[in-house]
């Protein structure tokens, strides 16, 4: 039996190649994902060890809570007065407290704000103790006073800095300028990871960072024959500060390393997210490919039947097929995948990820993972025409090829109705009156199950389907697409398969499509009702912490021609509902003096008037959910560890703008050392056109070169580019899926066309030339895939106005439909059958008529 | 048609009364140990409106010559004309085009697209022209090949006999200068077969076209004006107007 097996392998090898590129890509995106995160990992734990190495203890503030902003958990501050008393516990050689702000905002020579998305620029405290420090000087000295700074060698080497030149810092404060004096190095490398460091003395870093006297961490150092767990005992009992946490070094490290890691492990899980999807649209082209070579060898197998095979050996030759060719696909997959890590780590590299020795970490286990799922794909994919095959009578050797019967199943038809009422109750919630946030995962269940009725149907409506988008066919390409148009309803379940991996693709597309412009129209239609104002300050970089001092609010009103400026402020915080219930949360600030002319918000309950200092505002779907009650208490806890308490207000109803959680702006002081303002809003007197006052106010804000002045125009279009930009990313991970399906398409074709072979000669035979052949079953093609991009348009367009229903309350309540865009797809559906159908098409023109009429 | 070349002079110039012509006609297959020589030098004429029958043992060469003749294969030497086209000067294209406007085909089984019914079978040429058919024309066609309830269905849901009717009447439908049926009536019953024979018949004698047909069957090869007969690539002999009990005297000398 494997003989055979091996055997019509062999002679179904050209055709089997589609199949397994439909396997190998999915499963090369797979192992990719898996290779990179692991380097990335491997990479962030090399490089905090180094920063762990000479340090044997820490000891941190108490924790408060973990940040939403993938910061890792935030603690309390300590007090300087903590260093000595770790420096007194018996058994430490050397402590050294130290200060660092991620948050500020550094200036290259031009002028220009240092970094962005990528790696940290980290302003911070230079340690004295050279065996505690990570970093060493390279070239000039250490800072010694107040102004003196040392940057790492790769920054000013990036940056065109020497020693000597000034560095500007932007904080809470306004401009800062540093002087430096040398250059640092990390270790062996001139940076870590690709940061940029500026360490400073550690009052200049704690004045910097607006909190004087105050610590991030106390680093210790062991004596000679004391352990680093022995050292983090000894000053756990010596109880320097209350509530303090005290770690060995390497844990710390580990700690930190983690954290980075579980922001790269949201990046690793969407990757593995479009990686299923693709392994599931491979999944329908594998069982329609088995499908299809089961049936043409129908006659090959009722033989085998006939002469005696049992069901067990014809089932276990099709699986043994399908496994072969899933444990291949597998393998070459997995080195793909490896080929793609490669890739993506030098482009990483390129955007100035600068990494220390780092090679691909290529886990065994990987390799195994990749390629059972491989062959796990491929033989469940290929279970169900395997058992067709058993299911061949042996009668069948005699009989011509059977017909495809599943689009009269009544019993596929049943199953697809009883989906769709599941999937129309699960997703009901959706159009009632204000659904719940927390019905959002049932509607999205539900979502799926409809997705998977219309796949069910597929072969029941797969023939009225073909027969409708083939409609106009017969009438302007005559006989030739007539042809088309049959051949294309001949065989429900093939076409249904075929298009069906196209409707997955083109489902998501055009539901993220649909959902995006709906939530652009939604932020346009916010913006338009709730900003009056003229002109907009905020950060340019969307990323960044670091907003204005609240001093360029004030010179900004100084301005002629500005008649008010109204400032928001934000904080990331906790917030106590109850004793038992925290809430991670982003607290607003704004002022609601200000901001009448230029914010209009939308409430729910009372008025912004009704705000001021003690009071916040609430969003009206958080209120609900945690039953909040103006005249309520509720308990702010600040990352810097400050604590406020305040009375709820209003109830608000503009997450967009608003958020969640809102208070008096004069009131971020109760929760952090030193505010700053993110978004300042302005409106002119009347008369003064944006135009006119435009050098007036960026000669204001031209020393934060961290904020941006947009007139109203700009605004709107920046938040929407954004989506944009995130609109691209995605795409560009499913066109993968779409292109699978492409192949689909084609193998399809070309195994319906060499099913075909006789009836191809014939036509030709009757005089049908090659172009007309082509042009037929290219349009085969296109119908197929009309078919699929139109059922997956629908799709989409369905889910996302579920979608949309659902998340009224979190501020996405206007459909809109890209209609261009739509129109690009069902043109590029068509586009892709045509494409697809080149090779098969080309294939059947060049068929010898004289063979084909003689096959048996 | 494209080609302008001039008939070159008797004999190989076919007369005006000459569907058909095959001059010096020669196929071989393969080189070397393999070679197989399938025609052998075939000269003959197809006069217009004759029914003309090809007789020969296995392997002689029926098939080949008229594959030869209708433009589906290529000769290794000598010329073939359909009427006073040289189908060896043409190019791939216009044989093509040749093939579906001056030529009609039957073949043993598997003569018609699933697909399409048999009315749509029967124009399908004339549809890949992209003409109308001849309405009067087709429906003498239909009514004397007697398939009038039938134009609807699908080859699947019809009997062998009536879905040969249906590639006759598909051959006669865009009026060729010559129809070439091999063994038309191989997989039917003697009733059916009788059925296919006397159409042709009929359309040699009451419209005038020209059929040359590939037959094993004496009873059938009865039906033809003239009988040739091939061996060893070759014609070997010719019976005009012939028996049954003739042709079977006749094929008795060649124990085929
Ligand atoms: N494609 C080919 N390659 C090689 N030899 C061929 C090919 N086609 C036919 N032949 C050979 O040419 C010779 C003539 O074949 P042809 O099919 O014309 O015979 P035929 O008279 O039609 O036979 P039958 O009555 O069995 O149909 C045979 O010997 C055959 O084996
Ligand atoms: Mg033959």
């Amino acid at each position: 039996m494997f003989r055979t097996t091996l055997r019509s392998l062999w002679s179904h090898k050209r055709r089997l190649i589609s199949t397994c590129v439909a396997v190998i890509l999915g499963v090369a995106f797979m192992s990719g994902t898996l290779v990179l995160n692991s380097t990335i990992g491997r990479i962030f734990d090399d490089l905090f060890a180094d920063f762990g190495q000479g340090v044997d203890a820490v000891v941190r503030g108490p924790a408060l809570f973990e940040s939403q902003t993938g910061n890792g958990t935030q603690r309390a501050l300590l007090d300087d007065s903590i260093t000595d008393k770790v420096a007194a516990v018996p058994g430490v050689a050397a402590a050294e407290g130290s200060m660092a702000s991620f948050q500020l905002t550094v200036l290259d020579k031009q002028g220009d704000p240092i970094g962005g998305a990528g790696p940290p620029t980290v302003v911070g405290s230079w340690d004295t103790d050279e065996q505690l420090a990570s970093y060493q000087v390279a070239e000039g000295r250490a800072p010694e006073r107040a102004g003196e700074a040392i940057i790492d060698r790769a920054g000013a080497d990036k940056s065109d800095f020497v020693i000597g030149d000034d560095i500007v810092i932007i904080t809470a404060k306004g401009r800062e300028t540093l002087k430096i004096v040398g250059l640092s190095r990390f270790g062996e490398a001139d940076s870590a990871g690709g940061s940029f460091f500026v360490g400073t003395t550690l009052p200049e870093a704690q004045r910097l960072a607006g909190e004087p006297g105050k610590l991030n961490q106390v680093n210790a150092r062991a004596e000679e024959g004391v352990s680093a767990e022995q050292l983090v005992a000894n000053i756990e009992e010596a109880q320097v500060g209350p509530g303090v946490d005290v770690v060995t070094g390497k844990q710390a490290a580990d700690e930190q390393a983690s954290d980075i890691k579980q922001g790269f492990g949201f990046f690793t899980t969407i990757l593995l997210v479009f990686a299923a999807i693709a392994l599931f649209v491979g999944w329908f082209i594998i069982s329609n490919t088995f499908g299809i070579l089961v049936a043409q060898r129908t006659r090959e197998l009722a033989l085998l039947r006939a002469i005696g095979a049992t069901r067990r050996q014809v089932l276990t030759s099709v699986l043994l097929e399908a496994g072969i060719i899933g444990v291949f696909s597998g393998v070459i997959g997995f080195l793909a995948g490896v080929g793609l890590a490669l890739l993506a780590f030098e482009a990483l590299k390129s955007f100035g990820l600068q990494l220390p020795g780092a090679n691909l970490i290529v886990e065994p286990s990987y390799a195994l993972i990749t390629v059972s799922v491989g062959l796990l794909i491929t033989a469940i994919a290929a279970v169900g025409p395997a058992i067709r095959a058993t299911r061949v009578p042996p009668i069948a050797a005699l009989r011509d090829v059977a017909v495809d019967s599943s689009g009269r199943s009544r019993l596929r038809a049943g199953l697809a109705v009883v989906l769709l009422v599941l999937g129309g109750i699960l997703i009901k919630p959706a159009f009632g009156v204000e659904p719940a946030s927390d019905q959002i995962k049932s509607v999205g269940l539900g979502l799926g199950v409809l997705l998977l009725a219309v796949l069910v149907a597929g072969p029941v409506i797969a023939r009225p389907l073909a027969r409708v988008v083939g409609a106009g066919l017969p009438l302007i390409k005559g006989i030739t697409g007539r042809l088309s148009r049959e051949n294309a309803m001949r065989s429900p379940r093939r076409t249904a398969s075929t298009a069906s991996a196209l409707i997955i693709g083109v489902a998501l597309v055009s539901f993220i499509s649909v959902f995006a412009s709906s939530a652009k129209a939604s932020i346009n239609a916010a913006i338009g009702n709730g900003f009056e104002g003229d002109y907009i300050i905020q950060p340019a970089n969307q990323f960044s912490f670091t907003g204005a001092p609240p001093s360029l609010a004030a010179d900004i009103a100084e301005v002629d021609g500005v008649q008010s400026v109204t400032a928001l402020t934000f904080t990331e915080g906790q917030v106590t509902v109850r004793p038992d219930r925290q809430i991670g949360a982003f607290v607003g600030g704004i002022d609601p003096k200000t901001t009448p002319g230029i914010f209009t918000f939308k409430m729910s309950q009372g008025a912004v008037s009704d705000l001021g200092p003690g009071g916040i505002l609430v969003d009206k779907a958080v209120a609900r959910d945690e039953g909040i009650e103006v005249g309520d208490t509720l308990t702010v806890l600040s990352g810097s560890g400050r604590t406020a308490s305040f009375t709820v207000a209003a109830i608000s109803d503009d997450p967009a703008i608003l958020g969640q959680w809102t208070i008096d702006r004069a009131d971020t002081a109760k929760l952090t050392a030193e505010p700053t303002d993110f978004l300042l809003g302005i409106r002119l007197d009347p008369g003064v056109t944006p135009d006119d006052i435009r050098p007036a106010l960026r000669k204001v804000v031209e020393p934060f070169p961290n904020m941006k002045l947009q007139d109203r125009e700009q605004y709107t279009s920046s938040i929407v580019g954004t989506i944009t930009a995130l609109l691209n990313v995605i795409y560009a991970l499913l066109a993968v899926s779409i292109v699978i399906a492409l192949i689909g398409i084609a193998n399809t074709l070309s195994l319906s066309i060499h099913e075909r072979t006789r009836e191809l000669g014939l036509l030709r035979a009757m005089g049908m030339t090659r172009s007309q052949l082509r042009s037929s079953v290219r349009w085969e093609a296109v119908i197929v895939a009309l078919m699929g991009t139109a059922i997956g348009i629908g799709l989409g367009m369905a889910l996302s106005y579920t979608m949309v229903k659902v998340l009224a309350s979190q501020g996405v309540d206007e459909f809109a439909v890209d209609a261009p865009f739509l129109i690009f797809v069902v043109l590029g559906g068509a586009a892709l059958g045509v494409l697809a159908s080149v090779r098969p098409a080309w294939k059947a023109s060049k068929l010898n008529v004289l063979e084909a009429i003689a096959t048996e | 048609m494209t080609t302008t070349t001039p008939p070159p002079p008797p004999p190989a110039a076919p007369s005006t009364t000459v569907a058909a012509r095959a001059v010096d006609a020669t196929k071989v297959y393969g080189e070397g140990e393999t070679q197989v020589v399938a025609l052998a030098g075939v000269t003959v004429d197809f006069t217009r409106g004759q029914f003309t029958a090809i007789m020969g043992p296995s392997g002689s060469g029926k098939s080949t010559l008229m594959h030869c003749l209708a433009g589906l294969d290529e000769l290794t030497s000598g010329s073939v004309w359909i009427e006073g086209t040289n189908l060896t000067e043409l190019r791939e294209k216009d044989l093509t085009k040749l093939r579906r406007d001056r030529v009609g085909f039957v073949f043993q089984a598997f003569n018609l697209i699933p697909t399409l019914t048999a009315e749509e079978n029967i124009v399908l040429p004339l549809s890949l022209a992209g003409n109308d058919p001849d309405r009067s024309w087709f429906d003498q066609v239909v009514s004397t090949v007697g398939l009038g309830n039938r134009l609807q269905h699908r080859p699947s849901e019809l009997s062998g006999g009536q879905q040969q009717r249906v590639a006759v009447a598909r051959a006669l439908a865009s009026k060729p200068a010559i129809i070439f049926a091999d063994e038309p009536t191989g997989n039917l019953d003697s009733h059916s077969s009788t059925e296919i024979l006397e159409f042709m018949r009929r359309a040699v004698d009451d419209y005038h076209q020209t059929i040359v047909m590939v037959t094993h069957d004496p009873r059938a090869a009865s039906y033809a004006d003239r009988v040739l007969v091939l061996a060893d690539g070759q014609i070997v002999n010719e019976l005009i107007d012939p028996s049954a009990d003739d042709v079977v005297d006749f094929m008795k000398t060649f124990g085929d």
